[in-house]
């Protein structure tokens, strides 16, 4: 999808990230100058409780490519979250590989 | 000590309908309603979708309608699964937070409720092992997956066995991530996944649904005693099949969005 030039280009990029043992990791980012502006994270992963995975979502809105890293990170250690199928440094590996294409 | 729980030797339903009667039935635990372990089939064959998955990423919806297979997503996580008519026996089991022995960890608990099926495999003479999170195997070939969701009350798990696989007919209705790379993922199916047949059994849905029921009352130390879900159940369980799992709003990520 192309971005409107000037100041305010938008971009969405979706990447299908795969786990080591077969899950997947699908996110679909929208790109605003650079910043998160919504991301979706799909996949076949399990996460508990199911409604903290829209606290990540939200967490991640406004963040550059150089501060995804460190707000999965900080959201995983803040919250008690199971995870299975994948871990969090692969979510942001797979947000990560959107952004970066 | 045997707990004490009930058993649904139920029939053919439909996908909207069994994933409704699943949720009423881990909802009933409040009310009152004992352990349930409930097995079923699918008609039409349908394809269910984990909770966090884009239905439009995971299924040909256009080839889904042509070929009159339901589609679902269901409350828990995991894959998209093609739920064969006459290939799979579906389980679900429905347990309380203070049902003896269950843990409270996700990954405990699919051990837990995963060795009933690793028992109802060596009641049908297969050696099985719990492989990955979620997943069982026969000689290292994945024979059957299971999803799990917790609530404050009590869980529900449900899962498959597979009787027969066709992958090409699987593959009709789920999506591959690249076109051009179709055979090989079919190819890689074949060798990654097994069933009942390809392991030489021989035995009918009867002795599944036997097997099973064997199986989960060993792993579960209880005895589960062959009961209907009652009129109370059947009308949470229509409510949730109108209001949410046949909806398209549900389906099209409408669930938590």
């Amino acid at each position: 999808m192309e971005g409107k030039s000037g100041s305010s280009e938008e971009v969405v990029v979706e990447t299908v990230y795969k786990v080591e043992g077969g899950k997947s990791i699908r996110p679909r980012l929208v790109l605003k100058s650079g910043k998160i502006s919504s991301v979706r994270i799909y996949g076949d992963f399990f996460f508990y409780p199911e409604e903290e995975l829209m606290a990540l979502e939200e967490a991640l809105l406004g963040a550059g490519v150089g501060e995804v890293c460190e707000r999965v990170k900080r959201f995983f250690t803040e919250r008690k979250i199971t995870l299975l199928g994948a871990t969090p440094q692969d979510f942001t590996e797979a947000i990560l590989k959107a952004i970066n294409g | 000590m045997k707990a004490e729980g009930r058993v649904v030797l139920d029939g053919e339903r439909r996908a909207s309908e069994n994933m409704a009667l699943d949720e009423a039935l881990l909802i009933s635990l409040k009310e009152g309603s004992p352990p349930t372990l409930r097995l079923y089939g699918w008609s039409p064959s349908a394809v269910s979708i984990g909770y966090f998955q884009r239905v439009e990423d995971e299924v040909d919806l256009e080839r889904a309608r042509e070929l009159g297979i339901d589609v679902v997503r269901r409350i828990t996580g995991g894959g998209a699964v093609y739920h064969d008519r006459e290939g799979e026996v579906t389980y679900s089991v429905v347990l309380p937070l203070d049902f003896p022995g269950l843990p409270r960890e996700p990954l405990s608990i699919y051990r837990f409720i995963g060795q009933g099926l690793v028992n109802a495999f060596g009641e049908m003479g297969l050696s099985a092992t719990l492989q990955g999170v979620n997943d069982v195997a026969v000689g290292g070939r994945k024979i059957s997956g299971s999803a799990l969701v917790l609530r404050p009350w009590g869980i529900l798990q449900h899962g498959t066995i597979l009787i027969s696989v066709d992958p090409d007919r699987m593959f009709s209705v789920l999506k591959v991530p690249e076109e051009k790379l179709r055979d090989k993922i079919v190819k890689n199916v074949k060798k990654r996944v097994t069933s009942l047949r390809d392991q030489g059994f021989e035995g009918g849905r009867g002795d599944v649904v036997d097997a099973l029921l064997q199986g989960f009352s060993e792993a579960l130390s209880a005895r589960f005693a062959p009961g209907k879900p009652t009129p109370g159940e059947m009308e949470i369980a229509r409510s949730l099949e109108v209001n949410k799992y046949g909806r398209e709003e549900w389906l099209f990520r409408g669930g938590r969005r």
